[in-house]
């Protein structure tokens, strides 16, 4: 890999981790989170809160050069205003980047004092920096209804995945409160409820996931001598670790929580192992989403 | 609601099945014809698996000498699938080689040569 295209994986990285935890994080605080937990989780969210919009619009200003560069003749043309007004302009990479920099104009809107303290401003931002996604990449490759049908495929991907990798730190931030004889009732209610949206929504990654791989690849990618199909196999078997850990985290840890300590240090390992697995997972796609996939 | 959803999905990649897996821009067909014989075209026409973006996408033409020969601005048609330049003088007898490199919408670049014949 060139320089470009290295930083180029870094950017989309961090966009993706940014936008789906800010995704992730406010529709869950939003729907489950009871009244009297929520100003306290929020305000532990501040910086990463922060520090996501922050990743993000570093991401989005500088894919735009890197993409110009990797596009024209190399490192002048990330310089050239003509070819990045041609990349904006003429290019699907630039719709894209069109509708990535009005999201990360809409989440800096978000933090301005009048708007911090709601949750809707930052969730819509971030719904609009994960509609871009799909507009390029392989959900563009069809024709006809099936290109919406893979876009729109795509998109509930990232909603529902984005909902369970940005619940999990607001979740774990929730542990401890269970520990705590006033907070123990609403946080009990927020768990629960983390539970039963998280079951239909890995459901529904893991069928809207195997869809896609049906579009681009045809089948299960077992033509292992694809870097995409092997890292992409990769990522499927992490998310079944996830999916493993997620069943033992619910239906044993959490049910013997009352009967030992260690559970509770259990549910809390076993939260922060998701949230790096999870990781994991957007450090792949933000890799081989570029490669050849057939 | 969630059975409907899965069932329409699954309904979906069985329709889709009968397709072919595509993915990252493939050439579909080309005048002249890959290894053909022809009179010298007066145009290059070559159809992608999916639609290009023009400002990246160029054709170069080879001559037998392997030296470039300049052909005319490329433009797209059929929903930008095609990309058509058109050739400028008549050709000489000889094999010719054609070289692509084309922004596809999927974001990615992708290039490839095929190799046509001018009967004398
Ligand atoms: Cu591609």
């Amino acid at each position: 890999m060139t320089t470009a295209e290295t930083l180029i994986v870094v950017c989309r990285f961090g966009f993706y981790a940014g936008a789906l935890f800010l995704w992730g994080a406010s529709t869950y605080i939003a729907g489950f989170v009871p009244d009297g937990l929520r100003q306290s989780v929020r305000a532990k969210l501040t910086p990463i809160r922060g520090l996501s919009v922050l990743v993000i619009a570093g991401a989005t200003v500088a894919s735009l050069p890197l993409n110009a560069a990797l596009l024209g003749d190399g490192w002048q043309d990330a310089a050239d205003l003509g070819m990045l007004w041609t990349v904006i302009t003429q290019t699907s990479i630039g719709t894209v980047w069109i509708v990535q920099a009005i999201a990360a104009g809409l989440l800096f809107a978000a933090l301005t004092p009048s708007s911090r303290s709601k949750i809707l401003p930052t969730a819509l931002a971030a719904l609009v920096a994960l509609a871009s996604l799909p507009i390029s990449g392989h959900a563009a490759i069809h024709d006809g209804p099936l290109r919406l049908l893979h876009r729109a495929n795509d998109l509930l991907h990232l909603l529902l995945g984005g909902f369970w990798f940005g619940a999990l730190l607001p979740v774990a931030l929730l542990l401890p409160a269970l520990r705590d004889q006033s907070t123990r009732h609403d946080a009990t209610t927020a768990l629960i409820g983390f539970s039963r949206a998280g079951h239909v929504a890995v459901a529904l990654v893991i069928v809207t996931g195997l869809f896609s791989t049906w579009l681009i690849v045809g089948g299960l990618p077992l033509n292992w001598s694809l870097p995409y199909q092997l890292l992409l196999s990769a990522k499927i078997l992490i998310v079944a670790t996830m999916v493993a850990l997620a069943i033992v985290n619910r239906y044993v840890f959490v049910r013997l929580l009352d009967r030992s300590p260690l559970m509770y240090r259990s549910l809390v390992c076993a939260t922060v192992t998701e949230i790096g697995l999870s990781l994991g997972v957007l450090a792949l796609v933000a890799y081989f989403g570029r490669l050849q996939p057939v | 609601m969630r059975n409907t959803l899965i069932a329409s999905l699954a309904l979906a990649a069985f329709v889709a099945a009968a397709g072919q897996a595509a993915a990252h821009a493939s050439v579909k067909s080309t005048t002249p014809t890959d290894k053909a014989s022809v009179a010298s075209p007066e145009e290059l026409d070559l159809t992608f698996s999916e639609a290009l973006n023009l400002p990246f996408s160029k054709l170069h033409l080879l001559g037998p000498d392997g030296k470039e020969i300049e052909i005319g601005k490329g433009v797209l048609k059929d929903a930008d699938k095609t990309l058509t330049a058109p050739v400028t003088g008549p050709l000489k007898p000889g094999t010719y080689t054609v070289r692509w490199n084309v922004l596809s919408v999927d974001g990615h670049k992708t290039n490839g040569t095929y190799t046509f014949t001018v009967k004398p």
